[in-house]
């Protein structure tokens, strides 16, 4: 019997505990609140208008770019990916931390400063020009956007995909070495279709984010259907179409969200041996050892090399001056709110995910989608139900902190599911099954028999909200307390007047605190996988 | 069901499927135990003997059915109450805490010299500060029973206990583990799919198939006097033939033969191999088979007779070598066992 | 006994302080880095304590049209006119002596808000590539063939729609929707805003872009040699339309006589000197010195056209206009 047929079956216990029930209420309806306003908003829509400003041609134009946009990202980022995730778990390459690690750090790089990093590349101050004379053509449109998003979003495919190779059972491609399989015919058969679901997780969060993202696109001058909310929200100040524009944005979210489930049905993450994961030989590269430092060096020469590249160029040009008591406090502040939203998003993500694990069924399939919904909600209709709620049920908590964080928390919060998910998964049920055959109760067993091996993906995936909350901008344009300001705020604000001088130390500061985090991502999520393992 | 005072387990109807329009996993199941008794549940893979276990221990909830332990009636009480100690195939040690921690984690009574107790009782002194994965396939295998023992259950389950032990470790960890149970006067259900570790291990066995149970009974019982073909072939080789019974005896291709109970008709009997002699005809003896096949496995041998078209397996000891294609005599030593129908 | 009923007299006094500390809270679409400054000044002269939520205007307008009447801003401190009188009805009446104080040709009749600046629109172009004589005259030269391909433009843009909606209301829609359509068959390129356009073309995507006057200056300030140059249309063409930054005091404030403080201080001559030369804009009163670099005031208005910057509000055909064009 393998662990994971236990594990289904594990979970017919009648009715799931409030412990779990409760967390998922709260993230059921914090998600819920926005689909809601969108809803209740959209009703207010005069039909005749309907037809001119939400169902017209240019709206199926918009959309098609949009699956365009999000087609070449995850290709390209796939591209990076998945080679680096294999060079850095499965060969004898060297320096895999210090890999690894550079291979995070992208994701520390807001989208906006991807973007001009690469239009920086061969603009009037581009570096191509200055440096060595030449202009290249600028990268616009639908390459140039797919490239900048995919620059900083496939770090995310990476840990997705680095961790699924750290936890695969090794015997199997051994086994399948012995009957005579090459490498390639053992990737393809053996090796992806046991990545597969990590992969199209991470698909999900990435493409989610591409169909939700504005700053980089519109930077890049590529007309995606984001746009068009945009506009309706910035151009017209209207929130009735623009609420129609978004729900048909959630409703492509919910297909998503089917076609994931579809492809990836039947097919899970964990090893369903009881042996331990053995170290596997690592594969000798030979001479494919320089053709593996050259993937590496121009990935990371892209991801970290051009927007580093633009930042100093951005400081050289203009000297900033000296606001570095300002940018103390706005990073201390910064790490002040995003600290704890990560760790209240991590709270609310465990119960969830032990939900859909343990008490299968519509109610916790139902709580997991809303998070993936909140995630895919544009964050400017998020931020302005959060708006509506706040100041017609509790006007006490409009512009607090508090409900800053609860919108932080409930529009990432299934971001830290897949880290929790996949630890759950190969730790099984098992062990909290012979601990309440000792005599304990089901919390007091997952409290300290699951728990403390939770703790490495609890703190990688709480890292990774962290980041993105950093980033975050609309959100906390619109529900931040007065006088309180992000670092991404401040570096949007100071790029948007053409002050890249003063912008730089801001994003550079993002850049530098992130990266520690990056590192810790990683001292925590490659140990879980082993953790895990036995 | 047997009337004794003794009764721990009572197993009372369970039913389960795992859909709702599918085929019954366990199909109103019911069975006793005694205490300190040892069960096995045997059946090949799939015949819902592990689900019956869960059942038993709490992790499943049956659709019907009660489960009794000492007559009080468990089945909807969390597994974490019932008092049940339940070792794992995979033995489920706590990978993170070490094995002195492990079996505190559910001891009654706290303490150091608890852990060395139970540590001592299963042979590994002084391994209460190892990590499990620091230990080999049988010592994990103790510390999950000491750590059971430890919650001081009536009742323990074992989900396929040996499994994971090679070969040569196997018997004598049978033996060792068997020594330890009956010492401590600790009930046992056992699952299991192989016939030599339920004969061997067990007190009584419950064969099962397809979420019923064929024929419980004493060990020796259930192997001397199978009730229908599957749980003769499945507990070890045998011969079946076919015959017309009539009173206490059966004609067969091998002659009338005495029948352990009456029948008439016609009936398929079971013969155990080791049940048949095989010897060379004498002079002007008529033989009553030809040899076709000879294994030969150490200690004793196993001769493919024809005997009038029907082939039967003979098992006999060193001493007689015969080779393939010699005309012998094949008589049998003891009653045939006649075979109910086997459900399908 | 001692220690509670001073605990007590403590927070009596400290809620009676903070009750009696005089505050403003201004959503200000303004960027921060140019504004901050100015509001230290404001704070120093005034004794109130301004607490600002910068953001977009867009953004900002669209935050106080939810918040409605629980909104706690005082002040909508605005980019563009179209923002102002699409907030209208969210906007308490000024006193007419507020708008008096004014320039004419700035002045809110409705006196729902009142101008804090001006700007024009201008026309960028690449110094490298384009000559003199290649410089259109009139936006209705941007669809000749000449410039096929060379001109930029933000069709999101609130100075653009501005543009627009004036351009609508002088010459008719039929008109404009031409103009629109034959530049995009001119295959006119579509950029996020005014800074990407002047990026735009300094990187030599595009010779020329249609955008706000103050932009150009922030560059050439730090880089003499920055390739883009910056000129009018033809006098009287619509492309040279004045436009306004400017603010207003929000229906839902309960606390109106500081919002009306802080607008004043906007239009005083110290705060209108301050964003003439900070912001390359110009100032809606008399009596201040002009940016060195800008064209007078009184040349501009020359060359402008005559369109009142009431009428510029009205942004629905306008944007109606762009979606019927396919350019939102």
């Amino acid at each position: 019997m393998t662990v994971l047929a236990t594990f289904t079956r594990a979970g017919r216990t009648p009715s799931p505990p409030l412990l779990l029930v409760v967390p998922a209420l709260v993230v059921g309806i914090g998600t819920l609140l926005p689909v809601f306003y969108l809803l209740m908003r959209a009703l207010d829509a005069d039909a005749s208008q309907l037809g001119e400003i939400v169902f017209r041609q240019r709206n199926l134009f918009l959309l098609l770019n949009t699956l365009k946009l999000v087609a070449v990202v995850l290709t390209l980022g796939t591209l990076f990916a998945l080679p680096a995730a294999w060079l850095v778990t499965r060969t004898d390459i060297r320096f895999k931390g210090l890999l690894s690690f550079l291979m995070a750090l992208p994701l520390a790089v807001p989208g906006y400063v991807m973007a001009y990093a690469l239009l920086g590349l061969s603009g009037y101050y581009g570096f191509a020009r200055q440096w060595a004379g030449i202009s290249l053509p600028p990268l616009h449109g639908l390459w140039g956007a797919g490239l900048a998003l995919s620059l900083y979003t496939f770090p995310y495919l990476f840990l997705n995909l680095r961790a699924a190779f750290l936890g695969m059972d090794p015997a199997l491609e051994e086994s399948a070495q012995s009957l005579g399989k090459s490498r390639l015919v053992i990737f393809r058969h053996i090796v992806l279709p046991q990545l597969w679901p990590a992969m199209v997780a991470s698909w999900l969060i990435v493409g989610l984010y591409v169909i939700g993202d504005f700053g980089a696109i519109a930077l890049m001058r590529y007309e995606v259907f984001s746009y068009a909310i945009f506009t309706q929200y910035s151009g017209a100040f209207d929130r009735t179409y623009a609420a129609w524009l978004s729900l048909m944005l959630l409703a492509l979210t919910v297909v998503a969200l089917s076609a994931q489930r579809a492809v990836t049905r039947n097919r899970r993450f964990a090893r369903t041996g009881t042996g331990s994961a053995r170290i596997t030989r690592p594969i000798g590269l030979g001479r494919w050892h320089l053709a593996a430092w050259a993937f590496f060096a121009l990935v990371v020469l892209c991801s970290l090399g051009l927007p580093l590249m633009v930042l100093g160029h951005w400081m050289r040009l203009g000297v900033p001056e000296a606001e570095w008591a300002h940018l103390g406090r706005t990073a201390l502040g910064t790490f002040l709110t995003a600290g704890p939203a990560a760790v209240l998003t991590m709270v609310l993500a465990v119960p969830v995910v032990v939900l859909t694990l343990r008490h299968p069924g519509p109610f916790a399939s139902l709580i997991e989608r809303l998070a993936f919904v909140g995630y895919a909600t544009p964050a400017l209709a998020f931020a302005l139900a959060m708006v509506f709620f706040a100041l017609r049920n509790a006007p006490f908590l409009y512009q607090s902190y508090a409900l800053l964080m609860f919108a932080y928390v409930m529009s990432f919060v299934a971001l830290a599911f897949g880290p929790i998910r996949l630890a759950l998964l190969q730790i099984g049920t098992r062990q909290e099954e012979a601990a309440r055959a000792l005599g304990v109760s089901p919390t007091t067993a997952f409290m300290r028999v699951v728990l403390p091996r939770l703790r490495r993906p609890m703190v990688a995936g709480s890292l990774l909200v962290f980041i993105m909350v950093v980033k975050e901008l609309p959100i906390t344009y619109l529900l931040a307390p007065m006088g309180y300001s992000t670092l991404a705020m401040n570096v949007f604000s100071r790029t948007n007047e053409g002050m890249m001088g003063d912008a730089a130390p801001f994003a550079l500061s993002i850049i530098l605190f992130s990266s520690l985090f990056v590192g810790l991502i990683l001292k925590y999520e490659g140990s879980a996988a082993r953790a895990a393992g036995k | 069901m047997r009337m004794t005072d003794n009764i721990l387990l009572s197993v009372r109807s369970l039913t389960r499927r795992f859909t709702s329009s599918g085929p019954a996993v366990v199909d109103d199941l019911s069975f006793d135990l005694d205490a300190g008794e040892i069960l096995a549940l045997i059946g090949p893979s799939g015949c819902g003997k592990t689900t019956t276990l869960r059942m038993i221990a709490g992790f499943e909830t049956p659709d019907a059915g009660r489960v009794l332990l000492s007559g009080r009636d468990l089945t909807s009480m969390p597994a974490e109450q019932r008092g049940i100690g339940m070792v794992f195939q995979d033995y489920a040690l706590f990978p993170h805490m070490t094995v002195g921690e492990n079996i505190r984690f559910g001891a009654r009574r706290k303490g150091r010299e608890m852990v060395a107790r139970y540590l001592g009782m299963v042979g590994l002194d002084g391994f209460d500060q190892r990590y499990p994965d620091q230990l080999s396939g049988g010592q994990q295998q103790r510390v999950a029973l000491a750590r059971s023992f430890a919650a001081e259950p009536r009742l323990i389950l074992l989900d396929e206990p040996f499994s994971n032990l090679d070969a040569a470790l196997r018997s004598a960890a049978r033996r060792e583990i068997r020594r330890l149970l009956k010492s401590a006067g600790i009930a046992i259900v056992f699952v299991t799919h192989d016939q030599e570790e339920a004969l061997s291990f067990a007190d009584r066995i419950a064969v099962m198939r397809d979420g019923r149970i064929l024929q419980n009974g004493a060990a020796h019982e259930v192997y001397d006097r199978p009730a229908d073909a599957f749980v003769a072939t499945f507990l070890g080789r045998t011969n079946l033939l076919e015959g017309t019974a009539e009173g206490g005896f059966v004609r067969t291709s091998l002659g009338l033969l005495p029948l352990t109970r009456p029948a008439s008709g016609r009936v398929s009997i079971s013969l155990r191999p080791e049940r048949l002699g095989i010897r060379a005809v004498e002079a002007d003896e008529q033989p009553n088979g030809r040899i076709v096949a000879v294994e030969f496995k150490g200690h004793d041998m196993t001769y493919w007779v024809d005997c009038n078209g029907v082939e039967v397996q003979v098992d006999a000891m060193q001493s007689i070598r015969l080779a393939e294609g010699t005309p012998v005599c094949v008589a049998v030593d003891g009653e045939a066992v006649p075979l109910g129908d086997s459900k399908q | 006994m001692k220690k509670t009923l001073l605990a007590g007299l403590g927070l009596v006094l400290g809620l009676t302080s903070f009750a009696a500390a005089e505050t403003v809270t201004i959503y200000s679409g303004r960027g921060e880095t140019l504004i901050a400054p100015l509001i230290k000044q404001f704070e120093a002269e005034t004794g109130v304590t301004a607490e600002v939520r910068y953001g977009g205007t867009s953004e900002l307008a669209t935050l106080l049209l939810e918040e409605g009447a629980k909104s706690p801003a005082d002040v909508f401190w605005a980019q563009d006119a179209g923002a102002l009188g699409a907030l209208s009805s969210a906007f308490a009446d000024l006193p007419a002596e507020v708008n008096e104080t004014v320039l004419d040709a700035f002045r809110n009749d409705a006196n729902k808000w009142v101008a804090t600046s001006g700007r024009t629109r201008v026309l960028v172009y690449s110094t490298e590539r384009v000559k003199d004589d290649d410089l259109p005259k009139n936006i209705a030269d941007l669809t000749n063939e000449k410039y096929k391909g060379r001109v930029a433009w933000a069709p999101t843009n609130g100075g653009f729609q501005a543009f627009v909606t004036a351009f609508r209301l002088t010459k008719g829609d039929e008109t404009v929707k031409a103009w629109l359509k034959a530049m995009i068959a001119n295959e006119a390129k579509v950029y996020r805003n005014n800074g990407t356009q002047i990026d735009a073309i300094a990187n030599g995507e595009v010779d020329f872009g249609l955008i706000n006057n103050y932009y150009l200056g922030r560059y050439t300030a730090r880089d003499a040699e920055f390739p883009v140059g910056q000129t009018t249309f033809a006098a009287g063409d619509i492309g040279n339309l004045v436009l306004v930054a400017g603010a207003g005091i929000v229906e839902a404030s309960d606390n109106k006589e500081n919002a009306r403080k802080f607008i004043d201080f906007l239009l005083s001559p110290a705060a209108q000197q301050f964003i003439t030369l900070q912001g390359y804009e110009y100032p809606v009163r008399t009596g201040i010195i002009p940016h060195a670099t800008l064209e007078p005031l009184e040349a501009v208005n020359e060359i402008s056209p005559k369109v009142d910057t009431n009428t510029l509000g009205d942004l629905e055909a306008t944007l109606n206009l762009l979606r019927e064009v396919g350019l939102l």
